[in-house]
């Protein structure tokens, strides 16, 4: 499992992960997966929340990676979003990057 | 200052209270040695149980862990299982130094190399047990979940702690998206509701659920919490929201027996159900019927195949999922007069030993003996 964290490709949302973009959002990991199934890193600075729907999104983009051996990162984590992730226990399963 | 500004600027402010004239009540502790007065202990006590919650739920995970080892060696100390003398009393002292260091740099905190405390805090509590105790805390207890999810896995210090004071556990289901975004929820509400009224032990999400992105978009995120409270299983559904066959009150004596019998029906012998037929649909009809009421009913239910046909693909399935089901409510399913060559049987439907690795159960009833933890 690749722990570098420049490597792949970095999608950088412009506000939070939630319902209402999950759709566009999602086909847009979709294919950055397709073209770099090595790994791929979320900037989350413009991420103030993630709603269930969003924290779906995530999982489904790490099962994703996780069939091709790659790995999800999530870097530029603000406190209120890494809260729900260590909350959730999902910090086990994803790399974030401080 | 937001509202989650607020909240930590609350829990550090609290936190400096509840450890004000910690270390002379240790002090005292040690002083006083084997005859140390219990209200003294229990404000200690307090004050770390205080802070590991609060820490939870900012998701402080040095804090909370550091806090939850150093309620472990006191709450060894309120029963008599440790006396507070100067070789128990200075690690709880460093430890204390080092909480408040922590939490006076809470952001930073989780990023801190705190392994040389926590390990002297263990070495404490199981340097100081009598043999017969140690493996309370280095044994593990599976608590099994349902649909192939590997257990929650705790030590059973921790497991007998929660529960102590006659408080129940439950193991609640949530599904993420029906019973919180559905809501307008969030799930830090439903955490918050929680600890507000009890202890979250651990808590699992069912990622394979999920699916990955080329699936469908989900519609449903099994989200499971290990939960001790002393909230009435009669009321226990409306604290959380939910409909009770969501919420599974653990056997935690079966728990901590293993698989055994239920200690608390010392004696009672296995409820016998007896299978026969082709074990075709509705065979598998009436079996559920019959195993739901066995189920609420008995802590050791035993499956008998020998007046049965030879099991099929579909009954294979429905008895994994009826065995995940007892476990989870820390009961016990079992199966009598299964075919010599079974095995061979399974294998050539599909299933083998490691193909059960990922069901989260310790013991396979098909491929006894054969350890998939």
């Amino acid at each position: 499992m690749s722990q570098d964290n420049t490597a792949g490709p970095v999608i950088d949302p412009c506000g939070d992960i939630v319902a209402s973009m999950a759709v566009v959002f999602k086909e847009r990991l979709r294919e950055s997966i397709a073209d770099n199934p090595g790994g791929l890193t979320i900037d989350m600075a413009r991420v103030a929340m993630v709603d269930s729907v969003g924290l779906g999104l995530l999982i489904a983009t790490h099962n994703s990676l996780t069939k091709t051996n790659g790995q999800l990162r999530l870097a530029n984590t603000c406190d209120d979003v890494l809260k729900l992730l260590r909350v959730m226990r999902l910090d086990r399963h994803f790399l974030i990057i401080p | 200052m937001d509202f989650d500004d607020d909240i930590m600027a609350s829990f550090i402010e609290d936190t400096r209270g509840h450890l004000v004239g910690i270390e002379s009540c240790l002090m005292d502790l040690e002083q006083a040695g084997a005859v140390a007065d219990q209200e003294l202990i229990n404000t200690v006590f307090r004050a770390a149980h205080s802070i590991k919650g609060g820490a939870g739920f900012l998701g402080l995970s040095n804090v909370q862990a550091l806090a939850h080892k150093l309620e472990n060696v006191l709450h060894m100390v309120r029963n008599g299982e440790l006396v507070p003398d100067n070789a128990v009393v200075s690690p709880l002292i460093e430890g204390f130094d080092l909480l408040r260091t922590l939490v006076e740099n809470a952001l930073d905190s989780s990023a801190r190399d705190i392994s040389e405390a926590v390990i002297a805090l263990s070495d404490l509590a199981t340097g100081h047990l009598p043999p017969a105790c140690r493996d309370r805390l280095a044994q593990a207890v599976d608590v099994a979940l349902p649909g192939g999810l590997s257990s929650i896995r705790l030590d059973r210090l921790s497991l007998e702690q929660a529960i102590q004071g006659g408080r129940y556990l439950y193991l609640v289901e949530y599904d993420l998206i029906h019973d919180i975004h559905a809501r307008d929820k969030t799930p830090l509400d439903i955490i918050a509701t929680m600890q507000s009224s009890g202890l979250i032990l651990d808590c699992r999400m069912d990622l394979a659920a999920v699916g990955d992105l080329d699936a469908p978009q989900t519609n449903r995120i099994p989200f499971y919490l290990l939960y001790s409270t002393i909230v009435d299983p009669d009321v226990v559904g409306y604290l959380f929201a939910l409909d009770t066959s969501r919420i599974h009150m653990v056997n935690h004596e079966a728990l901590l027996a293993g698989s055994g019998p239920d200690p608390a029906h010392p004696g009672a012998p296995p409820f016998l159900l007896a299978l026969t037929g082709d074990l075709g649909p509705d065979d598998l009809t009436a079996l559920k019927s019959g195993l739901l009421a066995a189920l609420e009913a008995h802590p050791d239910v035993t499956l008998d195949l020998n007046a049965a046909a030879p099991v099929t693909t579909a009954f294979v399935q429905f008895f994994c999922a009826a065995h995940r089901s007892f476990a989870a409510r820390g009961k016990t399913l079992r199966l009598a007069g299964k075919a010599p060559d079974i095995s061979r049987r399974l294998a050539s439907l599909g299933f083998d030993p490691g193909g059960v690795a990922g069901c989260g159960l310790l013991t396979c009833p098909w491929f006894a003996g054969e350890d998939h933890s």
